[in-house]
């Protein structure tokens, strides 16, 4: 083991100024990237590590990946932004205004991969119009992805996703390429605070839009149909034999006439029917029972409290659900 | 008759000696597999080439501060770098820690030699909190570091990564 002898050079130690960095903020590791080509190297793994998207800084993360390769002073020759994306082992996605998360045409036109992704977290809060299940992710991003994290604000939403996902090839096998076989997916049906329902009724349209009612099937009008959206899209998930299906939040959603416990169990009731009747389609009743048994349900608290969410969620964006754990 | 009484000779770069309560020295992963190799050898001093006499004294002081708490497992991988780690230091540590800079990097490289591993982390959150809030050119200045980057690099890195800074 060599050490340096020098004072100064102390920090320049590799694996000194890496055990430093990992406790250096986001402000500082920028900072740091501007110091030395050796700081520069040490501190973008960490900066990059993990990254989230929001309307306000798409355009700044995004800065310079379309500016091509190029020569450095360290003798490399790279396109250093796309190599630090390609970094990125933990990605949220939040849409932002005119945008569906990756399937933005702002994403679509640099055509960024994440070699390294792991966890992906997508926000789903807007109709997408890309083609697309999951907003438009790029079917090889999930390569590499072992958990998916998706979030939903509402309804509408769900209807689109589902009907995108079922109207791609031959839907169901589609749906199951595109995710690596037991990769973890955790389906969240969020609601702003943990007091909150996140359905409280299926005729209570004060703020929907009118046309949007009108389009949609009649039947939805007890809640049924939208109830029937969140049945297919867990039963979609899990055809795609995910290693483990997390579905939090179920019994903040309350049907007419139910309590709580009594739609989530209808909804759990409702899941398993809708996956015998296409397992029995696919002739794969083998694997029913496996896909009945990796889901789990559970609260977002209870999410919240297992040691592996960290990183998916801000802080702040989650210090309503710890204040009232 | 009582393990924790057994006391151990440390030798350090300046060839002073440091007669050390075993459960002190202990706190030293390195120092600890030496005495386990060197076995029942009483009276044997453990050379410390790596370390002086001023920097073992300082560190002697946080190890007998310490000797009490539970070691940290031998294999606790600091590995996963996708969390981000808190930067906190105890308020005894903090104190401790309250070193010129030299006296600093003498103990950051030592803990890191002795393999002392909650006091290596000491030692780089300090530096972490020197770093905060500084510019590239002030961090530059306080460690002595030479900027190997052309003026349009820094800027384009400026540039590109000026998102984390928002």
């Amino acid at each position: 083991m060599a050490f340096p002898s020098s004072k100064s050079s102390v920090i320049t130690h590799p694996d000194i100024l890496c055990h430093i960095l990992q406790y250096a903020d986001k402000q500082s590791l920028s900072r740091c990237m501007r110091v030395s080509w050796l700081f520069f190297q040490l501190a973008s793994p960490l900066l990059y590590s993990t990254l989230s998207i929001t309307p306000n800084n798409i355009d700044s993360v995004l800065r310079g990946a379309s500016s091509g390769s190029k020569i450095y002073s360290d003798c490399t020759e790279r396109e250093m932004k796309r190599d630090l994306l390609g970094l990125v082992k933990n990605l949220s996605m939040k849409n932002h205004e005119g945008c569906d998360n990756l399937g933005c045409l702002r994403w679509c036109q640099t055509n960024i991969k994440f070699l390294s992704l792991n966890i992906l977290r997508i926000y789903l809060n807007e109709a997408n119009t890309t083609g697309q299940p999951y907003s438009g992710i790029a079917d090889e991003t999930f390569q590499t992805v072992t958990k998916l994290v998706i979030t939903f604000r509402n309804l509408e939403d769900l209807r689109e996703v589902n009907q995108m996902t079922l109207e791609i090839g031959q839907s169901i096998e589609h749906h199951k390429r595109m995710f690596n076989e037991n990769t973890e997916i955790v389906l969240i049906f969020w609601t702003d605070d943990p007091t909150q329902k996140w359905y409280h009724n299926a005729n209570a349209g004060v703020d929907s839009d009118p046309d949007l009612n009108a389009d949609s099937d009649s039947d939805s009008d007890d809640g049924e149909g939208e109830i029937d959206n969140i049945v297919q899209q867990i039963s979609l998930c899990a055809v795609a034999d995910a290693g483990k299906l997390i579905v939090c939040n179920l019994d903040k959603i309350a049907m007419k006439d139910k309590t709580n416990m009594e739609t989530k169990q209808y909804m759990s009731n409702r899941t398993e029917g809708m996956m015998e009747d296409w397992t029995n389609c696919t002739r794969a009743q083998k694997q029913l029972k496996n896909r009945l048994e990796v889901i789990e349900y559970m609260s977002f608290e209870e999410y919240l409290t297992r040691e592996d969410w960290q990183g998916e969620f801000d802080r702040e964006e989650v210090e309503l659900w710890f204040d009232d754990t | 008759m009582s393990d924790n009484k057994q006391k151990v000779i440390l030798q350090t770069s300046d060839d002073e000696q440091f007669t050390v309560e075993k459960i002190v020295a202990e706190r030293s992963a390195m120092i600890k597999s030496m005495m386990e190799d060197l076995g029942e050898q009483e009276g044997q001093a453990i050379p410390l080439p790596n370390v002086s006499s001023s920097v073992l004294t300082k560190i002697l002081e946080y190890c007998d501060h310490h000797k009490n708490e539970p070691l940290p497992a031998a294999d606790s991988s600091d590995a996963d770098d996708s969390r981000r780690k808190t930067s906190e230091i105890g308020e005894w540590d903090a104190r401790w820690i309250q070193v010129d800079q030299e006296m600093l990097f003498e103990i950051i490289l030592a803990a890191n030699y002795l393999d002392i591993k909650p006091l290596l982390d000491v030692g780089c959150k300090t530096v972490a909190n020197m770093i905060k809030g500084k510019t590239p050119e002030e961090i530059r200045k306080l460690f002595n570091i030479t900027n190997d980057f052309t003026p349009e690099e820094e800027e384009q890195i400026r540039k590109e990564n000026e998102w984390a800074e928002e």
